[in-house]
């Protein structure tokens, strides 16, 4: 393979790469796709591509493979036919409690959010922005407000918040780089952090909720539940709030700030279900 | 070598002699398995690393250099005596020259790297940047002696009083479990703020309710029982509830010491973050950081040492006291150092008017306790403190004399999880300079 002078050698790369005689980059590709979306590749762990390891289902991996070709590559193919599935759209509340359910994707895994996911997720919910600076080279350059979390292309980008919660260095390449384990710093982070806080307390979302909701409590829980959880409250959960609100004695907005709290707190808030 | 307490002719001996008996009574260092750890027993127990963050000049510090004129010195032009003949340092450290006989300096200290992120990283991990991210001497420390080998105290076992230092990783490529807590506040403030563990303006009482709240509110957890992330999520949490409530919340009031106490240490940031890390040491933490932030000083250098020096002078003056007085320097390293020191010549032009650029090539450092001896200097800069004219010492020959003494084969292999071959130090690898480990001061 020759790369001429005025050629962008990652050009040449690509195409080396998807040619149809290399069924590794397929096999690999479209098992971390599947494992990006399901929690775990039909061959597991995504890394460990080797003929001593399996696929759980092979002809699912091939009928994959084959449709990606099938596709010109494209892989948004792949994402539209796994997020269309009955597999993917599962509930994550197990109907079978024998032990290899999970590796057989009879329900779906969950697993905590990615830390880009839950800072966004979190901006999202409060308003206030993340701020972000490349500090190599110097003077410092400031990554754009707008700028997602998700969308930041440099791994030497980073914030406490995100080394936290496993965003990994990118030094390898592996999928296994990234760790999604809970570690106490993280809980401690979530549950008691001025980060956080800051977040609740100085959101300007909060307070626009408040400011509309004119007094109503039960007004206020089911927007907050709206905004952090994308459901309504069940008749349960807006009684459990409302009797916080009146055994604390708590102003309305003191007992919205620590409902958000909670809220954010919550596996449900937490973890992809 | 007149300044030193040591001959170089005695350096060179005792370095000998250590390499000698290394080779001819240890064999277990030679035969060791990298799978089960025969390293001698751990003089040290912890360390407190007091980092320099944007490199310290050595000529205003340990390295005086009063014969190289306004050049060099600027109005810091005074060497003093300290309580160990012919050892000195300068006159702007007049507390610390009464302590004298509990640290050594190294006066060599070189890499030759003048960027803060690579010499950041090659003083706080030995090696020179490449494709992994090395974790630093505290990552590697909690590695060692946290949570999987024993330790149980009340607070992780690496913490960082009181930022974290941007421009380098702490952990490294070891991920997230081996990062320092971080504590944020202000030890000086009327109550030190403790990031997690003391909330601004939320009561006890409300802490508590509000997690009850939470607790009625787990539809999730409760629709889906016996998760096993679940699980690991509710330990967590019992565990940073823990710290929340526990004895942590007193270890971290400083109320509980005596005014006198508090005074002594210096009523400002940096004094009373040594009181904090005495206090850490006390409950047994093996690491702890006090990134003490500002020495990266390109412009007003000199009124900034003027109001600098004195604190930390009686910061880090009242720590080796102290600790001696508690019996506890003999079993913690104090290191005091940067990732590198400030240009020896002054400039004096503009838009500098009198400020001092990054210096790699020659530096110092301060070691103490935990094994390392006081009263002596290791290695000689020349007449104005620009090069290393003897015993150059480098960041991995620093870094091994610290893993040594803290009982971590320095030449021992760096476990993982991602199944990589690494060694803790580059040290004997090609193109990689060592001047040696510190023989002459390490206690036998």
């Amino acid at each position: 393979m020759r790369i001429k002078p005025n050629e962008d050698p990652r050009k040449v790369f690509a195409n080396w790469l998807i040619t149809k005689r290399n069924p590794w980059f397929t096999r690999v590709v479209v098992n971390r796709v599947w494992a990006w979306l399901m929690g775990r590749g039909v061959i597991h762990e995504p890394d460990d591509i080797r003929a001593d390891n399996p696929p759980s289902h092979p002809r699912l991996l091939a009928y994959l493979q084959k449709e990606l070709v099938g596709a010109d590559y494209n892989l948004r193919h792949i994402y539209r036919l796994i997020l269309n599935s009955r597999t993917y759209q599962q509930s994550s509340i197990p109907q079978s409690t024998k032990p290899r359910a999970e590796s057989l994707f009879a329900h779906y895994i969950v697993r905590q959010l990615d830390a880009e996911v839950l800072v966004d997720a979190l901006t999202t919910v409060f308003g206030p922005r993340e701020r972000y600076q490349s500090v190599i080279p110097e003077p410092f350059t400031f990554i754009p407000e707008e700028h997602r979390t998700i969308a930041l292309a440099d791994g030497s980008i980073t914030s406490q918040f995100l080394e936290m919660f496993g965003r990994p260095s990118r030094d390898t390449g592996l999928a296994s780089e990234r760790n999604n384990e809970p570690t106490d710093a993280q809980r401690l982070h979530m549950l008691n952090s001025t980060h956080i806080q800051n977040k609740i307390e100085r959101s300007w979302r909060l307070r626009q909720l408040l400011k509309d909701a004119k007094g109503n409590k039960k007004n206020v829980i089911r927007k907050l539940y709206l905004i952090i959880l994308s459901r309504q409250p069940t008749p349960d959960e807006i009684a459990v709030a409302q009797a916080y609100y009146k055994s604390a004695k708590m102003n309305s907005r003191q007992g919205a700030v620590d409902l958000a709290w909670a809220l954010i707190n919550s596996k449900e808030f937490l973890y992809r279900h | 070598m007149a300044r030193s307490g040591l001959t170089r002719r005695e350096v060179i001996k005792y370095g000998l002699i250590g390499a000698g008996t290394l080779m001819a009574c240890d064999p277990r260092l030679l035969l060791a398995s990298p799978k089960t750890p025969t390293f001698k027993p751990a003089q040290a127990k912890s360390v407190i690393q007091i980092w320099m963050w944007g490199g310290p000049s050595h000529l205003d510090t340990f390295d005086p250099k009063p014969q190289a004129g306004n050049d060099y010195c600027g109005p810091l032009d005074q060497a003093l005596k300290t309580n160990v003949d012919g050892m000195q340092v300068n006159a702007a450290l007049p507390l610390l020259a009464q302590q004298a006989d509990k640290y050594s300096i190294i006066r060599s200290m070189t890499h030759g790297v003048n960027a803060h992120e690579t010499a950041s990283y090659l003083m706080q991990t030995g090696h020179m940047p490449s494709r992994i991210v090395h974790p630093s001497v505290g990552a590697v420390v909690s590695l060692f002696k946290g949570y999987k080998h024993g330790y149980n105290g009340i607070v992780p076992p690496y913490i960082v009083l009181t930022r974290p230092q941007g421009r380098f990783s702490e952990a490294g490529f070891l991920g997230q479990s081996y990062k320092p807590f971080c504590t944020s506040g202000d030890p000086n403030a009327k109550r030190f703020v403790v990031e997690g563990i003391v909330a601004r303006g939320i009561s006890d009482e409300r802490q508590l309710r509000r997690r009850d709240l939470l607790h009625s509110l787990d539809s999730l957890g409760q629709a889906i029982g016996g998760n096993s992330q679940f699980t690991k999520l509710d330990q967590t949490e019992k565990a940073a509830y823990g710290l929340m409530f526990g004895e942590a919340k007193q270890l971290f009031d400083l109320g509980e010491e005596s005014d006198e106490m508090r005074n002594r240490y210096g009523r400002n940031s940096f004094g009373q973050s040594c009181l904090m890390a005495r206090r850490l040491v006390e409950v047994g933490v093996p690491y702890i950081t006090i990134n003490y932030q500002g020495w990266d000083t390109h412009k007003q250098h000199f009124p900034t040492m003027n109001r600098r020096l004195p604190q930390m002078d009686q910061g880090l003056a009242t720590l080796l006291k102290d600790l001696t007085e508690r019996n506890l320097l003999d079993s913690t390293i104090i290191w005091w150092g940067g990732e590198f020191g400030r240009s020896p010549k002054v400039q004096w032009n503009s838009p500098w008017n009198g400020g001092r650029s990054h210096h790699g090539r020659c530096f110092s450092v301060m070691l103490a306790g935990g094994g390392f001896q006081g009263g002596h200097v290791i290695g000689a800069s020349d007449a104005t403190g620009t090069g290393v004219v003897d015993r150059p010492v480098y960041p991995l020959d620093l870094i091994g004399s610290i893993y040594e003494l803290m009982g971590i084969d320095p030449d021992g292999p760096l476990p993982n999880s991602q199944g990589l071959d690494l060694k803790l130090l580059p040290t004997g690898e090609k193109g990689v300079k060592s001047g040696g480990r510190l023989k002459e001061i390490l206690r036998t």
